[in-house]
């Protein structure tokens, strides 16, 4: 243990990091060497006189920033657990619903139909919403049939009207009848 | 917060709406299909109905779309029997249409409570074998009070042809 | 009777905010004041707490008790530390892992001058905060906190040699730059 071994391990002993023999061979040593109690000294009384570097309090809104914060992050979490599963509800909706209408296109084309758009001449199609025909396309081809449907439903219920108001007229009749009595 | 309640509801939203937009986008689909497959003549005769259809009151439109919603909410076999009877109807002259039609009309500016007891009695009347059904109509004052030509005109309308036998 | 770090992290994991902040109670002040004198900037300080505590809460989810939860803590503490000094000095050819210390002394830090005690108070901050990251960081963690040569070598991921080697060269370099003020100015 010379003079060199000793300075070295100054740090370690003020900090209590040795083993005992080594604080005590130290201690010892130290007692006695006038070069190694300087150097001891002079690294502990710089040690202390970090001190004077008190500890500062922080912010009293640094509490708050932090919990706004976290309560923020937690909103987050649940967002990032939820956002991913709509986007993949909404792709999965796209392309079901476009690979439904693509298939239907397909299908169409490789049955070789033509393209009549082009063949349907063009003072026809003059002032026409294509889509517009092509969303009520049923209801226009049809349209006679739809403007009478009600009609043709109510056809059922001619056979029973004179019945009805027949009953109703003879009830009428009983009823004035009574009053009359 | 906020933003996943939002969320939730956008996703509810579009569980429970995703359902109607599919039939509608497949219903255009459809319809895109058979524009495409018609012929030149069918489309121009859409074309003159859709202008016809645009010409029309809006009250008129509204009738024709609701009519158009009933029909596809009914079952299959109404709606053939509702075909047939247009098939019918159609070929009838302008006279006896209108003659139709007239009935009807006078039907329909009844009073609620008389227009009820018949919705009533016709739904008694379904419950009952077609058999049945076609006797009662034929024992009505209404049958009884038609003329020959007439009573061969609602024998199309009533009765479709498989059903002529049991007419007999 | 107060819940350990660990029970505390448990608790946090199942979403329990109470316990949040009773950690937060705990640990806000060491931790900025760690941050506050390595950095020597509150504001610098105050973000770094603020993120190491966010950390904290999202890692509560899979925090699992291996070490202490201040080795643990002061890991964050260090890295976010580190980041910052990085994102200052980016451009600058020495890096954080530069253990060289500074030359002595320059003109007017006679130490042997009879100073106010706010006058040593700023040579002390100037002593410290000239001293490389990796000696600076060792010595508050040591100095101010108490910890161990072990927790240290933990919380830097280095070994204990290292640290005991860092903490003695950074004490040299004080006792330089402040050993041989009277004992009574401080």
């Amino acid at each position: 243990m010379n003079c060199q071994w000793i300075q070295d391990n100054l740090s370690a002993y003020m900090d209590k990091e040795l083993s005992e023999a080594k604080i005590s061979a130290i201690r010892e040593h130290v007692r006695n060497c006038t070069g190694c109690r300087t150097e001891y000294e002079r690294m502990s009384q710089a040690w202390n006189v970090l001190n004077l570097w008190a500890e500062i309090e922080p912010r009293p809104d640094l509490r708050k920033k932090i919990l706004h914060a976290v309560q923020e992050e937690k909103s987050s979490q649940w967002l990032q657990i939820m956002l991913p599963a709509a986007a993949v509800l909404l792709m999965a909706m796209s392309i079901y619903i476009y690979v439904g209408y693509f298939h239907a296109r397909n299908d169409q084309d490789m049955a070789g139909q033509t393209e009549g758009t082009a063949v349907v001449t063009e003072h026809d199609l003059q002032n026409v919403n294509e889509d517009e025909i092509i969303t009520h396309l049923e209801l226009l081809r049809d349209k006679d049939f739809y403007d009478t449907l009600d009609t043709l439903e109510k056809i059922d219920y001619l056979p029973l009207v004179e019945e009805v108001m027949q009953n109703i007229e003879e009830e009428q009749r009983s009823s004035l009848e009574c009053s009359l009595v | 917060m906020k933003k996943g309640i939002r969320i939730v509801f956008s996703m509810v939203f579009l569980l429970i709406a995703s359902p109607y937009l599919q039939a509608e986008e497949n219903g255009i689909t459809k319809n895109r299909v058979l524009w495409k497959s018609m012929s030149q003549q069918e489309r121009v005769r859409i074309i003159k109905m859709y202008r016809v259809w645009k010409t029309q009151p809006a009250e008129s439109r509204r009738k024709i779309q609701q009519n158009y919603k009933t029909y596809h909410n009914l079952s299959h076999e109404e709606r053939q029997k509702l075909k047939s009877r247009y098939n019918e109807y159609k070929r009838l002259d302008a006279l006896h249409r209108k003659l139709i039609r007239e009935r009807v009309k006078k039907m329909d500016q009844m009073f609620k409570d008389r227009r009820n007891m018949i919705l009533e009695r016709y739904g008694t009347m379904q419950k009952k074998p077609r058999e049945e059904q076609i006797r009662m109509i034929k024992k009505s004052l209404f049958w009884k009070r038609l003329n020959e030509q007439e009573r061969e005109i609602f024998k199309k309308l009533l009765f479709p042809q498989h059903e002529e036998n049991k007419l007999q | 009777m107060d819940d350990t770090d660990i029970a505390l992290m448990a608790r946090i994991k199942e979403g329990d905010l109470e316990a949040y902040e009773q950690l937060l109670d705990r640990h806000q002040r060491p931790v900025f004041n760690t941050a506050y004198k390595f950095l020597n900037d509150e504001a610098d300080a105050e973000d770094i707490t603020q993120e190491v505590f966010i950390r904290v809460y999202k890692a509560a989810a899979t925090y699992k008790p291996q070490a202490k939860f201040t080795t643990w803590l002061y890991t964050i503490v260090k890295n976010l530390c580190f980041n910052a000094i990085r994102k200052k000095q980016s451009g600058r050819l020495l890096s954080i892992e530069d253990e060289t210390v500074p030359e002595m002394v320059s003109p007017g830090d006679d130490p042997s001058e009879m100073l106010s005690r706010e006058q040593l108070k700023r040579r002390v901050i100037r002593a410290v905060n000239n001293l490389p990251h990796n000696l600076r960081l060792a010595i508050i963690l040591q100095k101010f906190h108490g910890f161990s040569y072990e927790e240290i070598a933990q919380m830097l991921g280095c070994s204990q040699n290292a640290v005991k080697l860092r903490v003695h060269r950074a004490k040299q370099y004080l006792a330089e730059a402040l050993g041989t003020l009277k004992e009574e100015t401080y």
